[in-house]
């Protein structure tokens, strides 16, 4: 009979009951789903990082020859080049001795195991889309290839290439490829650790869509008609010491940087996403689960009250305490079951969608999903005991009072402390407010819920929303501020014809910080410099450097500070005359005559030319198309939005859900004030104001808060990033974010509250009243 | 002056209908004390929430002081009930949330001249304990704050719907008496509906109700509240 009553309880608020079951299925669904999913990359994470020994940090190093390079330059090798790959491209032998001198010089600073890591950016040309393959030359202890499927390649017309560019570009093992003229079969798929991204030519170019890296042998390697580039991968041999103090105390003249591997977005970022997503899934689930088990609580607390008279009444016919309880407990442990049940088994159906789509991004092999005790403990059973013990809290506080007392339904006092201190502060108020005031006071642990589920929610919200743009805006906003939409590279400088524009581009270091170099004409008609007002700032190259915004953040140097540049072993004194509003990259740009005359002791030098026309790839050793950048950034950006739209799509319902429940609670808890305000005379809209009007007022004062927390975490998350990276993510608040945002909320309340109004309207006068006693 | 023309009221739940007042017919005078007694069940709460245009009659008209309330839509009994009347509960209906005083307020703002928060406490002997909360206040205080509430928007009617019913003889006389001493003084008209059959004697009025009809109609010489004996 009890159970007939539950039964039918749940039927009439079935609505609440299936929410309410979504919010308990919800935190299982969010922690089994990333548990199981990030369990699967991270355990084969661990041991492939293992098996092909990865980096533990990464140096650059100067790509010009420095003067210390001297000493390891035998008399045959004095070409008239200017970089390590000219160097290369007319004698190997020479400049494998370089490398080497500079790697013994490096060793010696530290108990440290170094191995130049020789790249070569190609594309293919049996597509009509730019293709970018880097090719990367095998190395023999540090980043070792590591082969998914197939062999890797064995004669000079074979090819490697990964598992994911293979897949989005329907390519199998056998097919071939074609690279400028020469033809590969492909024979395997392959990885390397020191791309766990695919971020090749730009940081947050990630997909894999048009990229990939390869390996080849070795004299395919150095067969390819492109200029080779590198850096120098270390391991520690012992124990870890603080090596950039130690190389920036050794101060060798080809040392431009060190990255630990933690640090290194193409490589490391894996570490802090794997961390990152299993404390933000843990983070959501607790706070889903939080708010579901306080929410729970205050239903199931309204549907056992609501069975006061029933149980008062089979109380006094002489059913005991024990056979009300049973039932009902039993009843919330199958309802909880059920619902975690199907959180959990939602979950480990996602669990393959969410290692799957981390691997779309994160160039890793691909783990099993494995059940584990713990994830099934964590996920089930400890909501599963809470929901218990509350719901059992709660039954037997209620069964042990008095058949007559719970027959009578009671006028709820609670907080009287409350309402006594804030009395005093209140008083002053106007009558509506204090009422309102009132109102949220007599609900404190409801209203405490719905202020953190609705923060929550905005913040979630917000930050999806602001997210939008975030990877690929500043680079977009970068190439729609210039003309420059071809940039041709030369290994040695020859007359070019305008309009033309000849620079300079390399890397260097700026107070020890690397920047790249542009040593650009103040007259460039194609690279417009402005600052944050707009104001072309390309004049204060005749005064100094003109700095990035983002490397100023990243190096903290600011518009006036006197700085040193260094390039391979020249150091050049001057002072930051402006800062350009611009955000992608470590950008630092000089009078390219006086980057030339410095660095190069030739006022003409230039290294590479910017044009607004297409450039003729046969006059280059490598032309940069600015339109291939975009159209990869908006492949980049759609693949980004959808993750966002499931952020935000989870932050609205969390939103809907919170607000329904909440809003229909509210009105069940002031049954008794309603009907009796509407005895007294109160109109339904005067009602709606005391009653609903507080949280209306309180929500407004959330959705206020939530904007200065969301620029808070915005500056945390940059300053992280920053830090943790040498990334600038210029997360910039938009008021056009704030206004979608609350218009979004707004309707969601809107309704929320209508309905809490129309059961306001619905609620019966006198007899309402007659139901409760003091 | 209060006008029930064959009024009729019928509950229907689900199939089942039953009819708590049939065809009443009933005038009463402005000034009066009346005292509506009945067994559970006779019709008293039905007759006082259509007095009280908390509820209409399934059929026939009632009207208050001439205004035809049976034939108000809910906007317009909100606003007769804001402007009229006033109600006293047997469970004294008290917002625990609020102080004595703000009890009474919450009459106040919504009347159309209504008299001071603390006269009216000083009327019913509560001035001292307006900043009390209601579960401060022993049962017959909340009774008399319930009562001050009412007497706030300055009421022409004051319905009582079992105003002792809670409460022990000492308190109940206390309360009987400030509810006299308005009906004689303020010249308020007073219903009050009660089973008990000995708060008879101080209305000068008394109906008594049975199956939902009036089975007696009688004038009274009303006596002090000190005669009753409960």
């Amino acid at each position: 009979m009890i159970l007939r009553h539950i039964i039918r309880e749940v039927r009439a608020r079935w609505v609440s009951v299936l929410l309410l079951g979504i919010m308990i299925a919800l935190s299982s669904f969010v922690y089994t789903s990333v548990d199981l999913g990030i369990g699967a990359v991270e355990r084969e994470t661990d041991a492939y990082f293992e098996t092909t020994n990865q980096e533990d940090f990464a140096i650059s190093v100067t790509p010009l020859l420095s003067e210390s390079d001297l000493d390891h330059l035998d008399t045959s090798c004095l070409y008239p080049v200017f970089t390590l790959n000219g160097l290369y491209q007319e004698d190997q032998s020479c400049f494998n001795n370089i490398l080497n001198g500079r790697i013994d010089t490096m060793e010696d600073i530290a108990d440290i195991t170094l191995e130049a890591r020789l790249y070569k950016d190609v594309s293919r040309s049996d597509v009509e889309r730019s293709h970018d393959i880097r090719v990367m030359k095998n190395s023999e202890t540090i980043n070792k290839t590591y082969l998914e499927n197939g062999r890797l390649p064995e004669s000079s017309d074979e090819i490697g290439l990964l598992k994911n560019y293979m897949v989005r570009n329907g390519l199998s093992i056998g097919d071939t490829i074609k690279i400028s003229e020469s033809e590969y079969a492909i024979t395997g798929e392959i990885l390397v650790p020191d791309y766990t991204l695919p971020a090749l030519t730009h940081p947050f170019l990630f997909t894999t869509d048009n990229q990939s890296i390869a390996v080849m042998t070795d004299d395919a390697f150095h067969a390819l008609n492109a200029p080779v580039r590198l850096e120098i991968a270390g391991v520690f041999n012992e124990e870890t010491t603080d090596l950039e103090s130690a190389f920036a105390e050794a101060d060798h003249d080809f040392y431009m940087g060190l990255t630990l591997t933690e640090n290194n977005f193409r490589s490391g970022i894996i570490y802090t996403e794997i961390e990152g997503s299993k404390g933000t899934a843990l983070f959501i689930s607790v706070l889903i689960a939080f708010i579901g088990i306080v929410v729970v609580g205050l239903i199931f607390k309204k549907l056992i009250e609501r069975s006061r008279r029933p149980f008062g009444i089979l109380r006094s016919l002489g059913m005991t305490e024990r056979e009300l309880f049973v039932p009902f407990l039993v009843s919330v442990l199958v309802f909880s079951v059920l619902f975690l049940g199907i959180g959990y088994y939602i979950g480990y159906l996602s669990g393959p969608w969410i290692r799957d789509f981390f691997l779309d991004f994160y160039l890793l092999p691909r783990g099993d999903i494995i059940v584990s005790y713990e994830g099934v403990l964590i996920a089930v059973f400890v909501p599963l005991f809470v929901l218990m013990a509350m719901s059992a809290i709660i039954l037997k506080r209620l069964l042990s009072k008095e058949p007559l007392d719970l027959i009578h339904m009671k006028v709820e006092s609670d907080g009287r402390f409350t309402f006594k201190t804030v009395q005093r502060l209140i008083r002053k108020l106007n009558y509506f407010t204090r009422m309102q005031i009132a109102m949220l006071l007599r609900n404190f642990v409801k209203v405490t819920v719905f202020m953190i589920a609705i923060f929550s929610a905005l913040i979630i919200s917000f930050m999806s929303i602001g997210m939008f743009d975030i990877f690929t805006g500043t680079v977009d906003d970068y190439y729609e501020s210039i003309d420059v939409r071809h940039i041709g590279y030369l290994e040695t400088p020859r007359d070019i014809d305008t309009p033309q524009e000849k620079v300079i581009e390399t890397q260097g270091t700026i107070n020890g910080s690397q920047a790249f170099l542009i040593g650009l004409d103040p007259k460039s008609e194609l690279h417009p410099l402005t600052n944050r007002d707009g104001e072309d700032i390309r004049d204060d190259l005749h005064e100094g450097i003109v700095i990035s915004r983002s490397f100023s953040l990243l190096a903290s140097i600011h518009a006036g500070d006197a700085v040193t540049i260094r390039l391979a072993g020249t150091s050049y004194e001057t002072t930051v005359s402006g800062v350009a509003d611009i955000y992608p990259g470590e950008h630092v740009f000089i009078s390219r005559e006086v980057l030339a005359q410095t660095f190069f002791d030739d006022s003409d030098y230039f290294n590479a030319v910017y044009s607004s026309e297409p450039l003729d790839e046969e006059a280059f050793m490598e032309v940069f198309t600015v339109q291939s950048l975009i159209d990869s950034m908006d492949e980049v950006h759609d693949l980004i939005m959808n993750v966002l739209y499931v952020v935000m799509a989870t932050g609205l319902v969390l939103g809907m859900v919170i607000v329904y429940l909440l809003s229909v609670l509210t009105v069940e808890d002031n049954y008794y004030n309603i009907a009796l305000f509407k005895v007294l005379g109160y109109t339904n809209r005067e009602i709606n104001k005391i009653v609903i009007g507080g949280y209306d007022k309180l929500t407004v004062l959330i959705f206020i808060l939530s904007i200065p927390a969301t620029m808070g975490i915005y500056r945390a998350l940059t300053w992280f990033i920053a830090t943790e990276y040498q990334m600038v993510m210029p997360f910039t608040f938009e008021w056009l974010n704030v206004l979608v945002i609350g218009a979004m909320y707004g309707i969601i309340y809107v309704l929320a509250s209508l309905k809490a109004k129309r059961k306001i309207h619905a609620v019966s006068l006198q007899a309402a009243l007659k139901i409760y006693q003091h | 002056m209060i006008e029930f023309k064959s009024v009729t009221k019928t509950y229907q739940e689900g199939k089942v209908a039953t009819t708590a007042l049939k065809s009443v017919d009933l005038t009463i005078e402005a000034n009066t004390f009346l005292m509506v007694l009945g067994p559970s069940g006779s019709g008293k709460s039905t007759m006082l929430n259509l007095m009280g245009a908390l509820d209409k009659p399934t059929e026939g008209q009632i009207s208050v002081d001439g205004e035809p309330i049976s034939q108000f839509d809910e906007k317009q009994l909100t606003h007769f009930r804001r402007r009229r009347l006033g109600f006293v509960f047997q469970e004294y209906n008290l917002l625990q949330s609020l102080s004595a005083a703000e009890n009474v307020e919450v009459t106040a703002r919504i009347s159309e001249n209504p008299l001071a928060v603390d006269e009216v406490l000083e009327k019913v002997g509560l001035l001292s304990h307006k900043d009390k909360f209601p579960y401060e206040l022993s049962g017959g205080e909340q009774q008399r704050l319930s009562i001050a509430r009412a007497l706030v928007k300055q009421p022409k009617i004051l319905f009582c719907d079992e105003p002792t019913g809670s409460l022990d003889e000492k308190t109940a006389k206390d309360v009987l008496g400030v509810l006299k001493k308005l009906n004689e003084e303020d010249g308020v008209t007073i219903v009050l509906i009660t089973h008990n059959q000995s708060l008879a004697k101080i209305a000068n009025r008394i109906i008594r109700l049975n199956s939902g009809e009036i089975a007696d109609d009688t004038s009274n010489t009303p006596e002090p509240v000190e005669a009753i004996h409960f």
